[in-house]
C-alpha cells in the first residue's frame, strides 16, 4: 500500500500533461482535473484507511529520491495522519470548487491547468519532509496563483497584484535564507523535525528563525500582511481561483506546524508574544471589518483569516497533543469555506443572469437556500460537524494558557459567526420585493452532490474518521 | 428507560418528515400522533421505575479525552422530561383536529425532533452533548417560526448566548479537566473569574429566556402564528434555559452576586411584563409578556426551592400554557385579530363560547394559584404575591377591554368555532386538576379566582386603554434600537478600523511610501541614464574612485 | 606540422567561413544559402573543437582543457541557435545575413581564442576584434536611430583600446612578456605598485565593459535596447562566454594574489550592478531594454560571488551564467516567436494579450522568466541556490539580504512583462510562429527538465570541467 503513496504527487503533474494537450474549449481538462482529483481523495482515504487500522504499527509513509548526491540533498517525503487528514480536507474543498465551476469557467483550460498545479504544490507541500523539497513546494505554489488572480482578480490596479507578488516572493525569499543557513552549518539537506537540534550561533538561529516566521506569516494575513491578501479577494468570482487563495494561509500555518513540531525555537522566544498580541488583534479587527462588509465574500474571507489565525495561535501556544484536533477541525473548515464560497458564487450568478438584486435571493431558491443555511450553521459552530467538538477542545486548551487571549479570540469568533449569520439573513430577506418569482433553482446533481459533502460533514460530528474502514 | 423513548421517538419524527400529499398528510399526522401517544404511554409506565440505566456510546475519541454520549434514566429526569412531553402531545394534538397548519405530519416532526433534543439536553451529562442539545434546538426552533422577520433577531440572540455559553464551559473544561457536568462542583474550589463565568454563564441563560434588555428576541414572535408562538414560548429556548439554571446551579451559586443578579434581573422582567401586557396594542405580545413574567416568577421560584425540579413545577408549567391556550382561543374568536384597537366589536354569535372560554382561565387560574400556593413554601410571600396581583390585574384588565368595552354584534360566526375545541380544553384542564394535589389549597386561592373574576368585569386598570392608540408608544422599538445601535457602532468601529488601518496606514502610508521611494530612485536613475555624457562622465569617475579605494583599503590591510 | 594544423582546424574553419562569407555574393533573395551554410561551418568548427578541446590552437599562447571546452560550448551552443532562430527574421525582412553571419564567426573565432588564450597580447587582440565585430554588427542593425547605440559603443571601444594599449605598455615594461604566467610572478612580487595595478584595471575594467557591467553598462543597455532582435539575441547568447570565459582566466591565471587589491572593487562593482540593474529595468517599458538591465544585475551576483576566483566561487559563478543563458536561450527564442504584421516586438504594451493568441510561447516565456527569479521548481533556482549559499557559507550576509532586496525590486520589471503577456487584452494580432520556434522552446524545455530531474549534470559535472583550470 505504501507504492500508492508516490502516486499522490505523481496523478496532478500526469494531469497536467493531459490538460495541456487537451482540447481547447471544451469539458476535456474539467474532467481531467476532476479525476485527478478524485482518483487522489481515493488514495489518501486509503492511506489514512491503512494507518488507522494499523495506529501502532504504520505511522507514516516515506519515500525518497536522491536529487543532488554531491550536495547532500536527498528529497524526503512523508505522509503522516495529520498531513493526509488536511489533504483530504483540502481535496475535498478542490472538489467542491471544480465542481462548482459554471459551464463556461470549466472550459478554461488554463485555469483548470494552474489549477491542477497548484494541487500538485500543495500536496507535495503536505508531503514533504526535508527543508528543501518544502522549499520548492512552498516556493511553486506562487506561480499558478499569480497568474489566476491576475487572469481572473479583476484586480483594477497594477500595483495591488505587484504587491501581492512581491509579499509572497519576498517570503519565498525568506524561507530560502532559513533554507540556505540550515544548510551552511547542516552541510546538507535536513528533514524538518530535525531543524531544531541543529547547532549554530545565536545570531544565525535567530536569522532562520525569523525569516521562517517571516515566511510563513507572509501568507498568513496578519497584520499588517493582511493587506495583501484582503486586496486581490474582492474581485475574484471564480470559485477555483477563491478556493485557492484561501488555501494560500494554510500553507503558511502548515509550515508553522511542521517547523514547531516539537518546541518553540530558543531563536524567536521573545518574539512569540509580540505574534500572539497581533494574532488576536487581526481576529478582533478582521471580525469587526467582517461585520462592517456588505459583501458576503468578504465575509468569508475575514471568518477565513479569524480561524486561520485562530490556528495559527493554536500551533504557537499550544503543546502538541492538539495536533490532531487541529487537523479535524480543518478538514471541516476547509470544506465549509470551498462550499459556502461555491454556493455564494451560484448565488451571484443567479442575481447576474436574472438581473435581480440578491438580498433575499435565496427565498427564490429554496434548495440552494438549505444547503446554504447548513454551511453556515457549521461555520458558526454549530455542532454539525467534527469542527464543534474539536474547537471545543482547542479553545477549552486556550483558556488554561491564558484567560485573556481566550476571552479575545471568543470574542472575535463570536462577532464574525454573527456576522455570517446576519448575511444568511439577508439573502432570505424578501422585504424589498424583488420582481422576478422564477429563478432557476440549483439543479439535482448538483443537490446530490452536496447532500453527500452534508452527509461527510455531519458523520464527522461523531467520528471524524469515519470513512476510514 | 429515557433513551428507548428517545429513540422511539427520533424514528417517529423521521417517519413524520416523510412528504406526502396532503390526503394521505391527515392519515400520516394521526398515525404520528397516535404512535407519539403510545410512547407517551409507555413512557408514563415507566416513570414509575424507580431503578437508573445509563444508556451511552463512545463518541469520539480524541487524544485529549473521550467524549461519550449519554442519556440517563432516573426518576429527576422522568419527571423533567414529562412536561415537555405533555406539552409537545397537546401541541401535536391542538393541530391534528384543526387546520393550524398545511402540513401537519411535517409540523409534528419538528416537535417530536424538539422533543428529543429536550431529552438529550436533560439526560446529558457532559458538556458537548448538553451544547449540541442547544444548538440543535435553537436550529429546530428556526424551522418553527419559518419566518426571516421573526426569527432574525430570536436567532442571532440565541446563538450568541449559546456561544458565550460555549465559552464558559470551555473555561471551566479547561479548569476541572473534565467535561462531566457533575464536575462543577470542583469549579467552585478550583476555578478562576469564578463571578465572571458565573455572571456571563447567567446572562446567557437569561437572554435564552428572553428576560429583560434580552426580550428583543421573543417579542419578534407576535409576526408568527399563535400556535407555533407559543410553542416557541414553552418549549423551544425558554424551556432550555430552565434546564440549563438547573443543571449549573453549582456554577452560578460561585458567584457571590448570582442572587442579587438573579433577582434583580426577575424583578425587571415581572414589572416590564406586566407593563408591556398592559401598555401593548397586539394581543400576541400581551401574551409574550405576560409568558415573559411568568418565567420570571418560575426561575425565581426555583430559586427558592434549590434549583430542584418536581411534579409542583410540572403543574405550573402546564397550567401557564393552558392559560395561554385559552388566551389563544378568545383571539380565535376575534377572528384572529391582532390589534386591540381594531377589536370594535365581538361576534355576538360566539358568545357561548366566549363564556366557556373565561372559564377555562378561571379554573386554570385557581389551578395556578393552588399550585403556587405549594410552592412558595413560605419562603417568599412578597415576590409570588408581587406576581400573582401583578398578573391576575393585566390579564383581567384585557379581558375587560375585551369583553365589556366592546360591542356585541352580529358578524360571520368563525367558522371553525369547534365544539372539539372545547373537548380539548375540558379535558386538558380535566387532566391538569387531577393531577393537582388540592390538599394545601388555602382560602385564598378561591378568593383569588373570584378577584379575578370580579375585576374582569370591573378593572380600573381597563382604563389604560388609551395608551394603545399611542403609536410613538407602540410603535417604539427602543431595545431594539439600542440593539441596533450596538450593532451599527460596531459595524462603524469595523469600517473605522478598515479606513484607518487598511487605507490611511497601510495604503496611503506604507504602500505609498514604499512606492515613492522606487519612484524617487527611478527617477534618479532615468535623470543620470537619459544624461549619457554626464552619465558616462559620472560612471568613469566612479570607476576610478572605486579603484582607488579598493587599492587604498587593499594597501592599509 | 600537420598535428598542429589539425589542431588548429576549429579556427581555420571559422576563419574561412569569414572569408567566404565576406566575399560571396550578397543575394538578399536567397538568404537561406548563407544560414545553411553557417549552420554547416559552425557545427564542422563545434566538432572538431569538442574532439581537439584539449590540444593547443597555437603553441605557447593557448592551452585547452575541460574549462574551455566548456565556455566553448556556450559560446557555439548560443552561436547554433541563433543561427537556427533568426534565419527567419532575415527572410521575413528582406535583409541580407552574410554580415550578420559573418560577425558570429568572428565572434566565435576570437571568442574560441580569448577562452583559451594564456597570453595578454593574445587576448587584447582577440578582444579587440570581438569589438569590433559588435561594433560592425551593431553599425548594420540599430532600428532606433535615435539612440544611436553604434555611436556610443564606438566611443567606448575606442577607450578601451586606448586602456588596452596602456595596459600592454605597463605590463611590458616589467614584464617584457605577455603570458600569464610571467605576469602573475610580477604581480606577485610587486603587490602594492601602481602602476601594475593601473595596468591590471585597465584589462578588467575592458572585460568588464564587455560584459556591460556597472558602471560601464550604458552601451549594453542603450544598444540592445534599440537593435535588431537577432543582434539582440547575438549579443545576450554569443560573447557572453568567450568574455566570462576569459575574465575568469585572466584572473586566476595571471592577476592571482595580486587580485587582493581588487576585492573591494569587485565587491563595489557587483552591488553597483546588481542595484543598477535592478532599478534600471524596472525603469524602462521596452522589453529588450528590461532583459538588457536584467542582465547587468545577474552579472553583478556573478561577480560578487566569483571575487575570490576560488575554486568554489568560479563553480558557483559558472553554474549561474548557465542557469541565466539557458533562461535567455529560451527569452530570445519566445521573443522570436512573437511578432505582429512581421515586426517584432520592442515595448511592453506591445505585449499585451499575447497568451491569448500564442499561449504555449507566452507560458514558456513565463516559465524562463519565473526561472529567471529563481523560483522553483525551474532550473533558475539552482543558480539562486549555488550563489546565495556560496555567500551565506562565506558569511557575506549583508551582500545576501541585498540581492535579495533587488531581487525583489527586479521582479517588478520582470512581472511587468508577465502582466502584459497574461493579464491584458489582447489588441493585436500575433502571427503565426513557424514549427522552428517550437521546435527551439521544447528543447529548452526538455534540457531545463532533464537538469532538474538530474541536477548532478549541472552541479557536479560543470565542477569537474573548472576544476581543470585549478590544476
Amino acid at each position: 500500500m505504501t507504492d500508492m503513496f508516490p502516486l499522490l504527487l505523481l496523478l496532478p503533474l500526469l494531469g497536467c500533461l493531459f490538460v495541456l494537450f487537451a482540447k481547447k474549449n471544451d469539458n476535456n481538462s474539467f474532467h481531467v482535473v476532476l479525476f485527478t482529483l478524485l482518483s487522489n481523495l481515493a488514495i489518501i482515504v486509503r492511506l489514512l484507511t491503512q494507518i488507522h487500522r494499523d495506529n501502532n504499527d504504520l505511522q507514516s509513509f516515506h519515500f525518497s529520491y536522491p536529487w543532488l548526491e554531491s550536495k547532500g540533498i536527498e528529497l524526503a517525503m512523508e505522509a503522516n495522519l495529520f498531513s493526509l487528514l488536511v489533504l483530504l480536507g483540502i481535496y475535498v474543498a478542490f472538489i467542491i470548487a471544480v465542481v462548482g465551476l459554471l459551464p463556461q469557467q470549466r472550459k478554461n483550460k488554463s485555469q483548470m491547468l494552474l489549477g491542477l498545479y497548484f494541487i500538485w504544490n500543495i500536496t507535495g507541500l503536505l508531503c514533504s519532509n526535508d527543508m528543501v523539497s518544502f522549499y520548492i513546494f512552498f516556493a511553486g505554489m506562487l506561480i499558478p496563483l499569480f497568474l489566476l488572480i491576475g487572469l481572473y482578480g479583476n484586480i483594477k490596479k497594477n500595483s495591488t497584484l505587484y504587491l501581492f507578488f512581491a509579499f509572497n516572493y519576498a517570503g519565498i525569499l525568506c524561507l530560502l535564507t532559513a533554507m540556505l543557513f540550515v544548510y551552511k552549518y547542516h552541510q546538507g539537506n535536513v528533514e524538518l523535525q530535525d531543524i531544531a537540534l541543529i547547532k549554530m550561533p545565536v545570531g544565525s538561529a535567530m536569522v532562520v528563525w525569523t525569516s521562517v516566521c517571516m515566511a510563513f506569516i507572509s501568507r498568513i494575513p496578519i497584520w499588517p500582511f493582511h493587506y495583501w491578501i484582503s486586496s486581490i479577494n474582492s474581485g475574484l468570482r471564480s470559485s477555483l481561483v477563491c478556493v485557492m487563495t484561501n488555501m494560500l494561509p494554510l500553507t503558511g500555518l502548515y509550515g508553522f506546524l511542521r517547523f514547531w513540531q516539537i518546541t518553540i525555537p530558543k531563536g524567536i522566544l521573545p518574539f512569540v508574544p509580540v505574534v500572539e498580541i497581533f494574532g488576536i488583534m487581526t481576529m478582533l479587527f478582521i471580525a469587526l471589518i467582517g461585520l462592517s462588509h456588505k459583501d458576503f465574500l468578504q465575509k468569508l474571507f475575514s471568518y477565513n483569516t479569524v480561524y486561520y489565525l485562530l490556528f495559527l495561535l493554536t500551533t504557537i501556544m499550544l503543546p502538541e497533543g492538539y495536533i490532531i484536533n487541529i487537523a479535524y477541525s480543518l478538514i471541516t473548515f476547509l470544506i465549509i469555506n470551498a462550499s459556502l464560497t461555491v454556493l455564494d458564487l451560484w448565488a451571484e450568478n443567479s442575481c447576474e443572469e436574472n438581473n435581480c438584486d440578491y438580498r433575499g435571493i435565496l427565498a427564490y431558491m429554496p434548495r440552494l437556500a438549505i444547503i446554504f443555511a447548513f454551511f453556515v450553521l457549521v461555520a458558526v459552530g454549530l455542532p454539525l460537524s467534527a469542527m464543534f467538538w474539536n474547537n471545543f477542545v482547542l479553545i477549552s486548551a486556550f483558556f488554561r494558557v491564558s484567560f485573556t487571549h481566550g476571552l479575545l479570540m471568543m470574542t472575535a469568533i463570536a462577532i464574525i459567526s454573527m456576522a455570517l449569520l446576519y448575511e444568511l439573513f439577508i439573502m432570505r430577506d424578501t422585504s424589498n420585493k424583488n420582481p422576478i418569482l422564477e429563478i432557476e433553482d440549483i439543479s439535482d446533481k448538483k443537490v446530490t452532490f452536496f447532500v453527500a459533502v452534508i452527509i461527510f460533514l455531519f458523520m464527522s460530528f461523531f467520528n471524524p474518521l469515519w470513512f476510514a474502514f | 428507560m429515557i433513551a428507548y423513548t428517545a429513540l422511539l421517538l427520533f424514528f417517529i419524527g423521521i417517519f413524520s418528515s416523510i412528504k406526502v400529499g396532503v390526503k394521505v398528510d391527515k392519515a400520516l399526522s394521526f398515525l404520528t400522533f397516535t404512535s407519539l401517544f403510545l410512547v407517551f404511554a409507555g413512557f408514563c409506565d415507566g416513570m414509575n421505575s424507580l431503578s437508573n440505566h445509563t444508556w451511552s456510546f463512545v463518541w469520539d475519541t480524541n487524544p485529549g479525552s473521550s467524549l461519550k454520549f449519554d442519556i440517563i434514566s432516573n426518576h429527576y429526569n422522568y419527571w423533567l422530561i414529562f412536561p415537555c412531553f405533555v406539552l409537545t402531545m397537546l401541541s401535536a394534538l391542538n393541530s391534528l383536529f384543526f387546520r393550524y397548519e398545511e402540513r401537519r405530519s411535517s409540523y409534528f416532526s419538528i416537535l417530536i425532533f424538539n422533543l428529543v433534543t429536550l431529552i438529550v439536553l436533560i439526560t446529558s451529562n457532559n458538556f458537548v452533548q448538553l451544547l449540541s442539545a442547544l444548538f440543535v434546538i435553537d436550529i429546530l426552533s428556526v424551522f418553527m417560526i419559518k419566518n426571516v422577520d421573526a426569527y432574525r433577531r430570536y436567532v442571532l440572540l440565541n446563538m450568541l448566548a449559546d456561544i458565550v455559553l460555549f465559552v464558559v464551559l470551555a473555561i471551566i473544561n479547561c479548569r476541572v479537566d473534565s467535561l462531566d457536568i457533575r464536575q462543577i462542583v470542583l469549579y467552585r474550589n478550583i476555578g478562576m473569574h469564578q463571578d465572571f463565568v458565573a455572571l456571563t454563564g447567567l446572562t446567557a441563560v437569561f437572554a435564552k429566556f428572553g428576560f429583560f434588555l434580552f426580550q428583543i428576541g421573543v417579542m419578534d414572535l407576535k409576526k408568527i402564528r399563535f400556535h407555533r408562538m407559543l410553542n416557541i414560548l414553552f418549549l423551544s429556548s425558554p424551556l432550555a434555559a430552565i434546564i440549563l439554571l438547573l443543571k449549573f446551579n453549582a456554577l452560578w451559586r460561585t458567584s457571590s452576586y448570582f442572587t442579587a443578579y438573579l433577582d434583580f434581573v426577575c424583578i425587571l422582567t415581572l414589572v416590564w411584563g406586566f407593563l408591556g401586557s398592559l401598555g401593548s396594542d397586539n394581543f400576541k405580545s400581551k401574551v409574550i409578556y405576560w409568558q415573559m413574567s411568568f418565567e420570571a416568577l418560575f426561575v425565581e421560584l426555583l430559586r427558592f426551592h434549590g434549583f430542584v425540579w418536581f411534579s409542583g413545577f410540572t403543574f405550573l408549567y402546564l397550567e401557564m400554557f393552558v392559560i395561554c391556550l385559552g388566551l389563544y382561543l378568545l383571539y380565535y374568536l376575534n377572528r384572529r385579530r391582532v390589534s386591540m384597537l381594531q377589536i370594535k366589536s365581538i361576534p355576538l354569535i360566539n358568545k357561548k363560547e366566549i363564556a366557556y372560554t373565561l372559564l377555562i382561565i378561571v379554573a386554570a387560574i385557581a389551578a395556578l394559584s393552588n399550585t403556587l400556593t405549594i410552592l412558595y413554601n413560605n419562603m417568599n410571600r412578597y415576590y409570588i404575591w408581587a406576581f400573582a396581583v401583578l398578573f391576575i390585574l393585566s390579564l383581567s384588565a384585557v379581558i375587560n377591554q375585551l369583553l365589556l368595552r366592546r360591542d356585541f354584534k352580529i358578524i360571520s360566526k368563525v367558522n371553525e368555532m369547534p365544539v372539539k375545541y372545547m373537548m380539548f380544553g375540558e379535558l386538558t384542564l380535566l387532566c391538569a386538576f387531577l393531577l393537582q394535589d388540592w390538599r394545601y389549597a388555602e382560602p385564598s386561592v378561591w378568593i383569588g379566582s373570584v378577584v379575578f373574576v370580579l375585576l374582569c368585569a370591573y378593572n380600573p386598570m381597563a382604563e389604560t386603554e388609551f395608551v394603545y392608540g399611542i403609536d410613538t408608544l407602540q410603535n417604539n422599538d427602543i431595545l431594539g434600537r439600542i440593539y441596533h445601535i450596538l450593532i451599527k457602532s460596531l459595524r462603524l468601529c469595523g469600517r473605522f478600523f478598515w479606513l484607518l488601518i487598511d487605507r490611511l496606514f497601510m495604503e496611503k502610508f506604507v504602500l505609498a511610501l514604499f512606492i515613492s521611494a522606487i519612484e524617487q530612485s527611478l527617477r534618479f536613475f532615468r535623470r543620470l541614464h537619459n544624461s549619457k555624457l554626464g552619465g558616462g562622465f559620472v560612471a568613469i569617475v566612479l570607476l576610478i574612485a572605486l579603484l582607488g579605494y579598493s587599492y587604498y583599503q587593499a594597501g592599509v590591510e | 606540422m600537420l598535428e598542429s594544423i589539425i589542431y588548429l582546424s576549429p579556427l581555420i574553419v571559422l576563419l574561412s567561413s569569414i572569408f567566404i562569407l565576406m566575399f560571396s555574393e550578397h543575394n538578399e533573395e536567397e538568404h537561406y544559402r548563407c544560414f545553411r551554410f553557417s549552420k554547416f561551418m559552425m557545427l564542422t568548427a563545434f566538432a572538431l573543437t569538442v574532439i581537439f578541446y584539449n590540444k593547443p590552437l597555437i603553441e605557447e599562447v593557448t592551452l585547452g582543457n575541460k574549462y574551455t571546452l566548456l565556455f566553448e560550448c556556450m559560446m557555439y551552443g548560443g552561436g547554433l541557435a541563433l543561427l537556427y532562430l533568426s534565419r527567419k527574421w532575415f527572410a521575413s525582412m528582406g535583409v541580407s545575413g552574410y554580415t550578420f553571419c559573418g560577425g558570429i564567426f568572428v565572434a566565435l573565432l576570437f571568442g574560441s581564442l580569448l577562452i583559451r588564450s594564456n597570453n595578454l597580447l593574445l587576448s587584447v587582440v582577440c578582444c579587440v576584434f570581438m569589438m569590433m565585430g559588435n561594433y560592425a554588427l551593431l553599425k548594420g542593425s540599430s532600428v532606433k536611430k535615435e539612440i544611436k547605440s553604434e555611436k556610443i559603443y564606438m566611443f567606448a571601444m575606442v577607450f578601451c583600446i586606448l586602456l588596452l594599449g596602456v595596459s600592454l605598455f605597463i605590463l611590458y615594461h616589467y614584464n617584457d612578456s605577455f603570458a600569464y604566467e610571467q605576469i602573475k610572478e610580477t604581480l606577485s612580487i610587486n603587490t602594492g605598485d601602481v602602476w601594475l595595478f593601473t595596468a591590471v584595471a585597465a584589462v578588467l575594467t575592458v572585460f568588464m565593459f564587455m560584459l556591460g557591467l556597472a558602471p560601464v553598462h550604458f552601451w549594453f543597455t542603450e544598444t540592445l535596447g534599440g537593435t535588431v532582435l537577432p543582434v539582440f539575441a547575438y549579443f545576450v547568447m554569443v560573447p557572453i562566454g568567450a568574455c566570462w570565459g576569459g575574465f575568469i582566466r585572466f584572473n586566476t591565471e595571471a592577476v592571482g594574489s595580486f587580485a587582493e587589491n581588487f576585492y573591494l572593487f569587485y565587491k563595489a562593482i557587483a552591488l553597483i550592478s546588481i542595484s543598477l540593474g535592478a532599478l534600471g529595468a524596472c525603469s524602462v517599458q521596452n522589453v529588450r531594454k528590461i532583459l538588457a538591465y536584467g542582465t547587468v544585475y545577474h552579472w553583478g551576483i556573478v561577480l560578487l560571488v566569483m571575487q575570490s576566483f576560488s575554486i568554489n566561487a568560479v563553480n558557483t559563478g559558472v553554474i549561474y551564467i548557465l542557469v541565466y543563458l539557458l533562461a535567455m536561450y529560451g527569452i530570445c527564442v519566445c521573443l522570436f516567436g512573437l511578432k505582429i504584421k512581421g515586426e517584432y516586438l520592442f515595448m511592453l504594451n506591445e505585449f499585451e494579450g499575447a497568451a491569448y493568441k500564442r499561449p504555449y510561447i507566452s507560458a514558456m516565456m513565463t516559465i524562463f522568466i519565473f526561472s529567471l527569479l529563481g523560483i522553483p521548481p525551474f532550473l533558475g533556482f539552482f543558480g539562486v541556490f549555488s550563489a546565495l549559499s556560496y555567500l551565506a557559507k562565506h558569511d557575506s550576509f549583508y551582500q545576501f539580504g541585498y540581492i535579495m532586496l533587488m531581487l525583489i525590486v527586479l521582479s517588478y520589471a520582470y512581472v511587468q512583462i508577465i502582466k502584459n503577456l497574461y493579464f491584458e487584452k489582447s489588441k493585436e494580432n500575433f502571427d503565426r510562429a513557424d514549427s522552428g520556434i517550437y521546435t527551439a522552446v521544447f528543447i529548452i524545455a526538455l534540457l531545463m527538465i532533464i537538469i532538474m530531474l538530474k541536477p548532478q549534470y549541472l552541479m557536479q559535472d560543470v565542477y569537474r570541467m573548472i576544476e581543470s583550470l585549478f590544476l
